[in-house]
């Protein structure tokens, strides 16, 4: 037993350590909340090794349940009144699904919910020209349970969020 | 308990000092790479929409909302902003540097530097469009660093035909396979276990919902309301898969079968969901892991037979 041990260099012994610790890290990183909970030098050591290791992750994929799909559309305004609608989706389904990514994790939090509103509309008024008026609407998916569906209950959506925004009119010099 | 101590230390040394062949890290290095370039050809006319300046999500929104402590474009534009580079050009030099990265790794030439700048440019990628990121770039970020500190570099690789670079030690070699492994095992485990505490996995609604959602979409799945029963089989199934992952997959006797469960459970989540990038990465995740040696062991057993 102990002929093989001697065997094993320190570098070895080093990498062995190292590889531990990485596992351990993975596995904090997975099922509880550090470095969250240490004290900010800590944390932020802590918090960049395990960002740029990938060890800061849990893999809670569609749970603990599936949470209902947010969608966000756009009703534009010209100076005529006219209105047409907009939203943000691709004929590229990898991108579509970056899309719906960002919308559940912006329309989702109450604080992030205004700032990116404006900064959508934001950037349709300034984009598309002659557009006065944006209304982004944030509405979510709502699927009725398996008995309920049976039972005659539909599939609707139901509006999370609205605002509107303007064009501010520039004063003449 | 020194005893059992020594006794683990002496089956994990030489586990670890057992010959093993780097054909199945050299495999991972190809799927990953591969897997990078497919990724980002999907995305490229969307380039700056995702991750520039005035894209879905604005520099100054994501650099103040994140409290990441990995590096954006937004910040390596601040660099290089003096210098006259525009936000535009900054985001495209990321892409391509990204890009020859990956080419470097897919070929294996200068294997590490290349392995380090994937994982570094897509670090910085990922950062700057985090709003927008799902699972996969997760898994992603993660290969790439194991491909940095893991001999991928030998096995069909040119540093080893041009560059002459001398084999990996078994050694490193099974600490790789082993931290990968149990890595892995970790994912299933973690997202297996989450499921399982929630009741939408256990009454078949998590299956109901994810396929009834626009956003998944890819064959109309009504009727499935009137075989529950399906739906909470499959909710099951992806329960025992996922979870059993860390148990079944370790002995030889059951390792081809779950591999063959987890290879069908990720290709059903692409064909039904349309989650065909996560579908891959994982895919080739458990096939680095157990799925390569597996397979030519299975696979020279039966050669061995047919030939008597």
């Amino acid at each position: 037993m102990s002929k093989v041990a001697v065997k094993t260099t320190k570098r070895q012994r080093l990498i062995l350590i190292a590889a531990f610790l990485y596992l351990f890290f993975a596995v904090l990183g997975a099922w509880t909340k550090f470095p969250y909970e240490l004290p900010e030098g800590y944390k932020k050591i802590f918090y960049a090794f395990m960002d740029y290791t990938g060890t800061n992750n849990d893999f809670g994929y569609f749970a603990p349940g599936v949470a209902s799909q947010l969608k966000t559309s756009f009703i534009l305004r010209d100076s005529t009144h006219n209105q047409t609608t907009f939203s943000f989706e691709t004929d590229n389904d990898e991108v579509n699904l970056r899309i719906n990514s960002l919308i559940m994790s912006a329309m989702k939090k109450t604080p992030l919910q205004n700032i990116f509103a404006r900064s959508w509309a934001a950037f349709l008024l300034g984009s598309l020209p002659g557009t006065e008026r944006v209304t982004v609407i944030t509405q979510a998916h709502i699927v009725p349970t398996l008995k309920e569906y049976q039972l005659g209950k539909k599939i609707h959506w139901i509006t999370v969020h609205q605002g509107t925004f303007e064009k501010i009119p520039q004063p003449i010099q | 308990m020194t005893h059992y101590f020594q006794l683990f230390d002496h089956w994990l040394i030489s586990y670890l000092n057992r010959s093993r062949s780097s054909d199945a890290l050299g495999f991972f290095r190809i799927a990953i790479a591969l897997f990078g370039l497919f990724q980002l050809l999907l995305v490229s006319d969307y380039i700056l929409p995702l991750y520039g300046n005035q894209g879905l999500m604005q520099w100054v929104i994501t650099d103040t909302i994140k409290s990441s402590y990995l590096p954006s474009i937004g910040q390596i534009y601040e660099l290089l902003n003096p210098l006259g580079v525009s936000t535009d050009e900054c985001v495209y030099a990321i892409t391509i540097l990204y890009c020859i990265s990956l080419i470097g790794l897919l070929l294996g030439f200068y294997t590490r530097s290349m392995a380090c700048g994937a994982w570094l440019f897509h670090m910085i990628m990922m950062n700057s469009g985090f709003f927008s990121l799902y699972g996969v770039e997760t898994m992603t970020h993660i290969c790439l660093f194991h491909v940095i500190w893991m001999p991928v570099g030998y096995s069909y690789a040119l540093d080893s035909r041009i560059r002459k670079i001398v084999p990996p030690s078994n050694f490193m070699v099974n600490v790789s396979m082993l931290v990968l492994q149990i890595h892995v095992c970790i994912i299933y485990l973690n997202t297996g276990i989450a499921k399982a505490l929630g009741e939408q996995w256990w009454n078949g609604e998590a299956i109901w919902r994810a396929l009834m959602q626009p956003q998944f979409t890819q064959f109309d799945f009504s009727w499935m309301a009137q075989v529950s029963w399906l739906a909470v089989l499959l909710g099951w199934s992806t329960l025992a898969i996922e979870i059993g992952y860390a148990f079944f997959i370790w002995p030889h006797k059951t390792r081809l079968f779950w591999i063959i469960c987890t290879v069908l459970l990720h290709l059903a989540i692409g064909i039904c969901l349309g989650l065909w990038l996560f579908a891959i990465i994982m895919i080739i995740m458990t096939m680095s892991a157990f799925g390569y040696e597996t397979l030519f062991r299975y696979m020279n057993y039966n050669r061995k037979i047919v030939g008597g």
